[in-house]
């Protein structure tokens, strides 16, 4: 095989991930079907379940940090101060996940695909009415458990949690030591359990 | 089949023959699996938001790889050499045997060491066998532009196929029997 053929073989070795077609596929059909669906029945259970367990965070400090979660800091850093704008529309956000706007007091600033450590999620960067940032990495199904040693803590500063809506839908929250945790649990109560 | 059928069956027959190529081209241009993954998702997102702007379907690839390269720059890592890569293509191993001239380690650390602009022409002639006309037109460069930056590129990959040590004349060898360069 000549220089150019050998190249070329190489080039094309690299594997591509067996479910990305898939999930190419899913987010376009969420695309089609678009505006909102209806509004979602109140829950006030796993409201309750979702403010304890924000309430917990404060304090507590894993030992060690997830490698979700530390891939989810590194995509973080990576796009700070160069909040790309929406890349995905907030029907298109509405649509995909079965979730409600954020409050009107909150803007989401960013919005994209994005894979962390191997997992597919869509990043949402929302901002406080006056400071601080909410960071929402959602999931359909369930985080493995591979991937986390905790569901819940604090690291390079951002306390963190894994919220489970019940809705076979996951958030990772990351939010910044600057926001009002109420307002944060107020926010995933709007978007993900209302 | 009304046209939006017909459309509907025709994107989904570019996501089914277009993603694993594109997938590699955003690879080797981000130097990340996770990158590349987020820039052909967003890559076919953008597209269908804007399918009314294909006016030629049977040029959906350069179509789509425009709309790529958008993702990929946005993708585009602070630091290009990035370990976790070199360790994949490392588990990925090589079939050139105990010569790794061309092992996917080097040619990726040949890739990095080309700007974005010459990785680009590299991968759009070699991995995807555009014409140079196609590349001119698919990158908005001129022909010669498309020319001189995949020569250069070559040049630099080329170099893999040299040894990498001065070469030592070895008299003897002719005596013994065996050649040298290759």
């Amino acid at each position: 095989m000549d220089h150019n053929a050998k190249i070329t073989q190489q080039l094309n070795a690299p594997d591509v991930p067996a479910e990305l077609e898939q999930r190419i596929l899913a987010t376009w059909q969420a695309q089609m079907h678009q505006p909102a669906k209806s509004a979602r029945r109140w829950r006030p259970g796993l409201a309750l379940a979702a403010s304890l367990l924000l309430a917990s965070v404060l304090g507590f400090q894993t030992l060690s940090t997830p490698t979700l979660v530390e891939a989810a800091l590194n995509d973080i850093d990576k796009d700070a101060g160069r909040h790309s704008g929406l890349g995905i529309s907030i029907e298109s956000l509405v649509s995909m996940h079965e979730i409600q706007a954020p409050p009107s007091t909150m803007a989401i600033v960013m919005s994209k695909l994005c894979t962390i450590n191997g997992v597919q999620t869509t990043h949402l960067v929302i901002q406080g009415e006056q400071r601080g940032e909410v960071h929402l990495f959602i999931k359909p199904g369930v985080f493995e458990r591979a991937l986390l040693q905790a569901q819940h803590g604090t690291a390079r500063t951002m306390p963190w949690q894994i919220i489970n809506t019940g809705k076979d839908l996951s958030v990772l929250v990351l939010y910044s030591s600057d926001m009002n945790p109420d307002t944060v649990q107020t926010l995933i109560q709007q978007m993900f359990i209302a | 089949m009304s046209g939006t059928d017909k459309l509907k069956q025709q994107f989904a027959r570019w996501i089914k023959d277009y993603h694993a190529p594109l997938y590699r081209h955003a690879f080797w241009m981000t130097g990340s699996a996770d990158s590349a993954a987020d820039a052909v998702q967003e890559a076919f997102y953008q597209a269908w938001q804007s399918i009314d702007k294909l006016y030629e379907p049977d040029k959906a690839l350069p179509w789509l790889m425009t709309i790529l390269r958008r993702a990929v720059y946005r993708e585009q890592r602070q630091q290009y050499s990035q370990l976790d890569v070199v360790e994949q293509l490392k588990l990925k191993g090589s079939d050139t045997g105990p010569d790794d001239t061309y092992s996917l380690v080097a040619i990726y650390s040949v890739l990095d060491k080309l700007s974005m602009q010459h990785r680009e022409v590299f991968l759009l002639f070699h991995l995807h066998g555009f014409s140079y006309e196609e590349i001119a037109e698919l990158l908005e460069i001129p022909v010669g532009t498309v020319m001189s930056r995949l020569a250069r590129a070559r040049d630099a990959l080329h170099k893999l196929d040299q040894p990498q040590h001065p070469k030592i004349i070895d008299f003897n060898a002719k005596k013994r029997g065996h050649g040298h360069g290759s």
